[in-house]
C-alpha cells in the first residue's frame, strides 16, 4: 500500500514537472528579441552610406563660400534655403561643397582636422572650413543630415544614436582610406556641417564624399 | 491588501479635493496631467507647463503626481477616466509597466499624450514626446573632453540606473568619452538622482582618486552633491558637468561652479503635448509624428541668464 504523503508528493512533484516541461527559459538576448517584436530596427548604415547617402551628399553639396555667407547674415533663412532640419529637436544640417587649397593639418587632437582656404566665386578674401578627419569626428550631422533617415524608423534613442555612430565610423574608415590629404592639395569634397545658430567658431564639417 | 486599499483611499481623497464633480464643468472639458512629483522642480515644470497652456486653450485641468508608483499611476489614470475628462498628459511611472495603463485609456476613447518617457509600443498614445537624451549626454561629453583635455581620470556619476532616460545619458557620455583612449574613468557609480547620495558618492571617490580632473553627472541634482563633496575637499580645480538644466544648476554655472549642464525643456515638452491633445480632441488626429524628440539646450556661463525653471528664453 502505498502511503498517503508519499502519493500526494509523488503527484506534485509530476505535477511540477510537467509544469516545467511546459516552460521554455529563454536568455537574456531572446528575452530582448521578444521584447522588441513588432519594433522597428532601422535601415542598414553601410547600404544607405554608399547607396543614398554619398550620392545625395555629392549631389545636394552648395558652394561652401555662399552657404557661410548666408549662415552669418541670417542663419533661420540659411536653414531654410540652404539646409535640413529634421524637426527642432535636431540642429540645421548644410551640405557644403569645399573646393579649395588644404592650408593645415592638425593631428594633436583625436579629432583630426584638415583646414581648407574655399575662395567665393564673386571674390574676395577665402572662407575656411575644417574637415574633420577622425578618427573622431563630433556631432550626428551625417545621419541627421540625409532626409531617408528618420527617428521614427527606429522607435529608441539608443538604436538611433548606435546607427548615427555606425555612419561616423563608415565615414571615418573611407576618410582614412582614401582622402589622405595634404597640405597644399587641392580638394573637391562634399561635407555637412551642423549648427543650432550662427557660426561662432570654426565651420567644422564632415566629409562624405569627394572627388 | 489594507496598505492597497490605503493607497486607494488617499488617492481618492486627494483626486475628490482637486477635481471638480464633472470634468465637463468648463468650456472644454478637463485635461488630467500626471507627472511624478510635483516637489521635484523638474515635474513641477512639466506640470506648470502643462497646465498653463491647457488653461490658455479653454480646459479646466488637473494636476497628479504618481510618485513613480505604477499602481497608484494606473488608479489616478481610471479615476480621471470615471470622471470623464478629455485627455490625459501622462509623465509615466515606468516605461514598460505603463504600456497597460495608457492601453486602457485608450480602449475608453481618452486620449493619451507621453511626455518625457516614451513607451515601446507605437498607436495606443497619440504622442509620445520625449528629450533628446543622448544629444543632451553627447552635447555636454564633448563640452567636456573641451575642458579637461582628452588624457587623464574622471568619474561618472550616473543619476539613476533603474529609468532609461539615465541608462540613456550614460551611453551617450561613452559614446563620446570612450573615443578618447587615454580618458580614463577611474570610478563610476550610481547615485539615485539625487544630491546627498552624489555627495556621498563623491566623498568616498575621492578617498581613493585624488587625480581626477572631472566628474560627469547623469542629472543636475547628483551634479550638485559632487560639488558639495568637491567643495569640503578643497578641490576646486575639478570640473563638473550634468544634465537637467534646473535653476540650482544655473545658479552654480553663474557662481563659477558647475562648468556646464544641458537644459531639458521641461516646459516646451508639456506645452506641445497640450497643444497636441487639444488638436486630437478637436480634430481626431494630430497632424504630426507619434514619437517626437526635443533637444536639449547646452548651457554654460554664456547663456545660463536665459534659464528660467526649465524654459529657455531666447
Amino acid at each position: 500500500m502505498v502511503h498517503p504523503i508519499y502519493a500526494t508528493r509523488c503527484a506534485l512533484l509530476a505535477l511540477g514537472v510537467a509544469t516545467l516541461a511546459a516552460c521554455h527559459v529563454v536568455t537574456d538576448t531572446e528575452l530582448a528579441q521578444i521584447r522588441s517584436q513588432g519594433q522597428h530596427k532601422g535601415p542598414d548604415a553601410a547600404k544607405m552610406l554608399s547607396d543614398q547617402l554619398i550620392p545625395y551628399a555629392d549631389k545636394n553639396a552648395k558652394p561652401a563660400a555662399e552657404v557661410i555667407d548666408a549662415l552669418n547674415a541670417n542663419f533661420d533663412n540659411a536653414c531654410k534655403e540652404f539646409g535640413f532640419r529634421q524637426s527642432t529637436a535636431f540642429p540645421c544640417n548644410f551640405w557644403l561643397r569645399v573646393q579649395g587649397k588644404v592650408t593645415r593639418i592638425d593631428s594633436s587632437s583625436r579629432v583630426g582636422k584638415a583646414y581648407v582656404d574655399v575662395a567665393p566665386a564673386a571674390g574676395g578674401e577665402p572662407v575656411h572650413v575644417v574637415l574633420q578627419t577622425g578618427p573622431v569626428v563630433i556631432g550626428t550631422g551625417v545621419r541627421d543630415g540625409f532626409p531617408g533617415v528618420k527617428y521614427s524608423d527606429f522607435d529608441d534613442q539608443t538604436r538611433f544614436a548606435a546607427f548615427g555612430q555606425e555612419l561616423n565610423k563608415l565615414v571615418v574608415s573611407r576618410v582614412q582610406e582614401s582622402l589622405k590629404l595634404k597640405v597644399g592639395e587641392t580638394v573637391d569634397v562634399a561635407a555637412v556641417y551642423s549648427s543650432w545658430t550662427e557660426p561662432t567658431g570654426e565651420i567644422r564639417a564632415i566629409p562624405v564624399a569627394w572627388k | 491588501m489594507w496598505k492597497k486599499i490605503g493607497i486607494a483611499a488617499a488617492v481618492a481623497v486627494s483626486f475628490a479635493a482637486g477635481l471638480p464633480a464633472s470634468a465637463n464643468a468648463a468650456g472644454k472639458g478637463t485635461i488630467a496631467i500626471l507627472v511624478n512629483a510635483l516637489d521635484n522642480p523638474y515635474y513641477a515644470a512639466e506640470a506648470k507647463g502643462a497646465e498653463s497652456e491647457a488653461k490658455k486653450l479653454g480646459y479646466d485641468t488637473i494636476v497628479l503626481s504618481h510618485g513613480e508608483d505604477v499602481n497608484k499611476q494606473n488608479e489616478l489614470v481610471n479615476l480621471v477616466i470615471g470622471k470623464g475628462v478629455k485627455g490625459i498628459i501622462l509623465d509615466n511611472a515606468d516605461s514598460n509597466a505603463s504600456v497597460a495603463t495608457v492601453r486602457a485609456a485608450a480602449d475608453k476613447k481618452v486620449p493619451v499624450a507621453l511626455i518625457n518617457r516614451e513607451i515601446p509600443k507605437d498607436g495606443i498614445a497619440i504622442a509620445q514626446l520625449s528629450h533628446n537624451n543622448l544629444q543632451a549626454g553627447t552635447e555636454v561629453a564633448q563640452r567636456f573632453v573641451e575642458t579637461i583635455g582628452e588624457k587623464g581620470e574622471y568619474v561618472e556619476l550616473t543619476c539613476n540606473l533603474a529609468d532609461k532616460n539615465c541608462v540613456t545619458r550614460s551611453q551617450a557620455f561613452h559614446q563620446v568619452l570612450d573615443q578618447y583612449p587615454d580618458l580614463k574613468m577611474v570610478a563610476r557609480q550610481d547615485a539615485k538622482g539625487a544630491l546627498l547620495p552624489g555627495k556621498q558618492a563623491m566623498d568616498s571617490i575621492l578617498q581613493e582618486h585624488s587625480k581626477i580632473k572631472g566628474v560627469i553627472s547623469g542629472n543636475g541634482p547628483v551634479a550638485l552633491g559632487a560639488i558639495a563633496s568637491l567643495e569640503s575637499a578643497g578641490r576646486k580645480d575639478v570640473v563638473v558637468m550634468g544634465i537637467d538644466g534646473s535653476n540650482d544648476e544655473r545658479d552654480s554655472i553663474l557662481a563659477g561652479k558647475l562648468k556646464a549642464t544641458v537644459m531639458l525643456q521641461a516646459q516646451g515638452i508639456a506645452i506641445h503635448g497640450v497643444d497636441l491633445l487639444d488638436k486630437y480632441i478637436n480634430t481626431g488626429k494630430t497632424g504630426e509624428q507619434e514619437r517626437q524628440l526635443f533637444r536639449g539646450i547646452l548651457i554654460t556661463k554664456d547663456n545660463a541668464s536665459k534659464v528660467k525653471d526649465f524654459y529657455y528664453s531666447k
